[in-house]
């Protein structure tokens, strides 16, 4: 804004100043163009003008445009600046112009949409230069390797209508995007496909460190003195929290209240835990490691579906009816290390929203689990038959169609308090896998 | 900071549609620019200028700052280890927060930017948990729609970035 309302001779001065550079620059030909250290970009950029047929006033603003990136290059940015915006005045998608222009000339194009029509740009020019200036200081990831397409503005689909999210600052969305971390995790894959300019900032290192923290601060992932060794001993570790009040936090969100939880010195020790093993076991990679430590999601069911057939029962000889009977075996995890786990008849769609700690139904267990590695130990109990403690061993495992979706039995066992008998081990003849299906409630 | 120092208990806040508002300085001082401003400017100059927020949206935040005159600002979220048994912890809105935030997309989006610019960080922080609650579960499709966002990618980067995230998908 006070460059625009800079007094009209500074103004002039300026544009006679620089037509004698560009006239001076199309008469001496590439070699003098502006004094920056790499000649290579600018060279290859008067290459550009050069070779594409363009109008004057095209050839104008793509000019200034080059000289306001040597400029930012150097480090002078007042001067780019101004530049920009005449550029952006004289074609307000000088941008894409000139991005159209590299990404054509090299063979390895990734054809990135331009938008050549002539709609009005919604947002100023200078602040959009400004987060531009911002941007190729942090620019975390470039969504594809060319080096011209680090930078996405966000213009409206329907030019007459505003469009919200490009108004805010860049450090907002973040702070919009680390809140809906907290609210679901999965909404940010889903942010992140809607366009560019969402996809870059979804890729923010900080916002995968945060989903980390949150992830694997879990008392079910992560014990502070890492004595894991015998399943039996750390199963007994979690007290448990059953007043009323806190049935409340058992909804997803209760990550936060667990990260927040930990006293400074425990949260302390746990980032300094995840820093170090995302240095040595995921490159330094915050959604590296997401991606790869073996987790459980919170935000659906993990579902087994096992069938047997029965004879069914005739007096005829010539009719053998036959039942295939179908059961199901759920399991729903929660992030403060407890878990439910669910035996019946019912269909996933009848009974997932019914699978909850404060839920009480034949079959329902209920109990405590631990991730190690890929292990997932957990000890259950049947509220009728509290003197039965359940054993479950599982392996975390990832299918082609997603990570960690898929639990495998290792062990299923019981032991009975009453009886004091050894463990009785069961048989998993009829067992099958547990898959993961999301369950939009338990978001909610 | 003491309010009672001051001759007069109200002070004047000019946006930039002229439209003028004397609140009382504990509530103009729950913005941390109108806090400084009102600090180096003498006492009786005039009418502070708000230049960036526009009059409907001025009301709006100072019905907020009103409601939480008399509350103290929370120190930074994090760091309370009292609040370990507390499950309120979660990103609950208060029923009268829900209520007050409770208004359309553009005023929503105002408000953030006044907040943003006047430093009030709990509305702030309310206005991006509300946002936050809008993109929540919706598929990408429906967030373009709702917030006038235009598909840019070609069909190659959208399949690529759809497999990309995978880890996302329900099921």
């Amino acid at each position: 804004m006070t460059l625009h309302s800079s007094d009209n001779t500074e103004l002039a001065e300026f544009r006679r100043q620089w037509q004698a550079e560009v006239q001076a620059k199309t008469q001496a030909g590439p070699s003098t163009q502006a004094a920056s250290e790499e000649a290579e970009p600018t060279l290859y950029d008067s290459g550009i003008l050069k070779q594409a047929e363009l109008s004057t006033q095209h050839r104008d603003a793509l000019t200034l445009y080059l000289q306001a990136m040597s400029y930012e290059q150097e480090g002078n940015l007042g001067e780019a600046l101004l530049r920009y915006q005449r550029a952006f005045k004289l074609h307000s998608h000088v941008d894409n112009l000139y991005r159209k222009l590299c990404t054509t000339k090299p063979p390895k194009s990734t054809a990135t949409r331009v938008e050549t029509s002539q709609q009005p740009v919604e947002t100023d020019s200078l602040a959009e230069d400004m987060i531009r200036l911002h941007l190729t200081g942090t620019a975390p990831v470039p969504i594809h390797s060319t080096a011209t397409d680090n930078y996405y503005p966000l213009l409206p689909e329907n030019p007459l209508k505003p469009s919200y999210l490009a108004s805010l600052p860049t450090e907002l969305c973040v702070v919009i995007l680390r809140h809906l971390l907290v609210l679901d995790q999965a909404s940010l894959g889903k942010v992140a496909q809607t366009c560019k300019y969402l996809h870059q900032l979804s890729r923010d290192p900080l916002l995968w460190r945060w989903v980390c923290e949150l992830t694997y601060s879990s008392p079910a992932l992560y014990t502070p003195e890492a004595t894991a060794s015998d399943p039996s001993e750390t199963l007994r570790v979690p007290s448990c929290r059953t007043s009323s009040t806190a049935a409340l936090a058992w909804d997803f969100t209760a990550t936060e209240s667990v990260l927040n939880g930990l006293d400074s010195k425990t949260s302390h020790s746990l980032t300094q835990h995840l820093v170090k093993q995302v240095q040595q076991d995921h490159r330094s990679d915050w959604r590296r490691m997401y991606m790869e430590k073996p987790r459980v999601r919170w935000d659906g069911a993990y579902i087994s579906t096992c069938y047997y057939v029965r004879q069914g029962r005739t007096e005829n000889t010539w009719y053998h009816p036959v039942h295939l009977v179908t059961y199901y075996r759920y399991f729903r995890f929660y992030p403060d290390g407890r878990c439910v786990k669910l035996l019946t008849t019912d269909e996933p769609k009848k009974c997932v929203r019914q699978l909850g700690l404060n839920e009480r139904r034949k079959g329902l267990m209920q109990g405590h689990y631990t991730i190690r590695n890929n292990l997932l130990h957990a000890t259950l109990t049947d509220p009728t038959r509290s003197h039965i403690t359940f054993y479950v061993e599982l392996r975390i495992k990832s299918t082609g169609r997603q990570r960690h979706n898929k639990l495998e039995w290792l062990t299923y066992s019981s032991f009975d308090t009453i009886r004091a008998e050894d463990l009785t081990e069961y048989s998993l003849d009829n067992f099958q896998p547990f898959y993961y299906s999301r369950v939009r409630s338990y978001t909610s | 900071m003491d309010s009672t120092k001051n001759d007069t208990d109200t002070v004047v806040l000019r946006c930039y549609d002229n439209k003028e508002f004397v609140v009382p300085r504990k509530v103009a001082r729950k913005s941390v620019l109108i806090s400084n401003m009102m600090e180096d400017i003498p006492d009786g100059s005039g009418a502070i200028p708000i230049h960036n927020v526009r009059g409907l949206v001025m009301e709006k935040v100072l019905e907020y700052c009103t409601h939480y005159a008399d509350t103290e600002v929370q120190e930074d979220e994090g760091d309370s280890d009292e609040e370990f048994d507390v499950p309120a912890r979660t990103i609950d809105i208060k029923p009268w927060d829900a209520k007050f935030i409770d208004v359309d997309v553009e005023m929503l989006f105002e408000l953030l930017q006044a907040a943003n610019f006047l430093e009030i960080k709990p509305l702030l922080n309310l206005g991006c948990k509300t946002v936050a609650s809008m993109l929540k579960g919706r598929t990408p499709e429906e967030i373009r729609k709702q917030f006038n966002i235009p598909n840019d990618f070609t069909e190659e980067e959208e399949e690529q970035i759809r497999k990309e995230n995978q880890w996302a998908e329900d099921r």
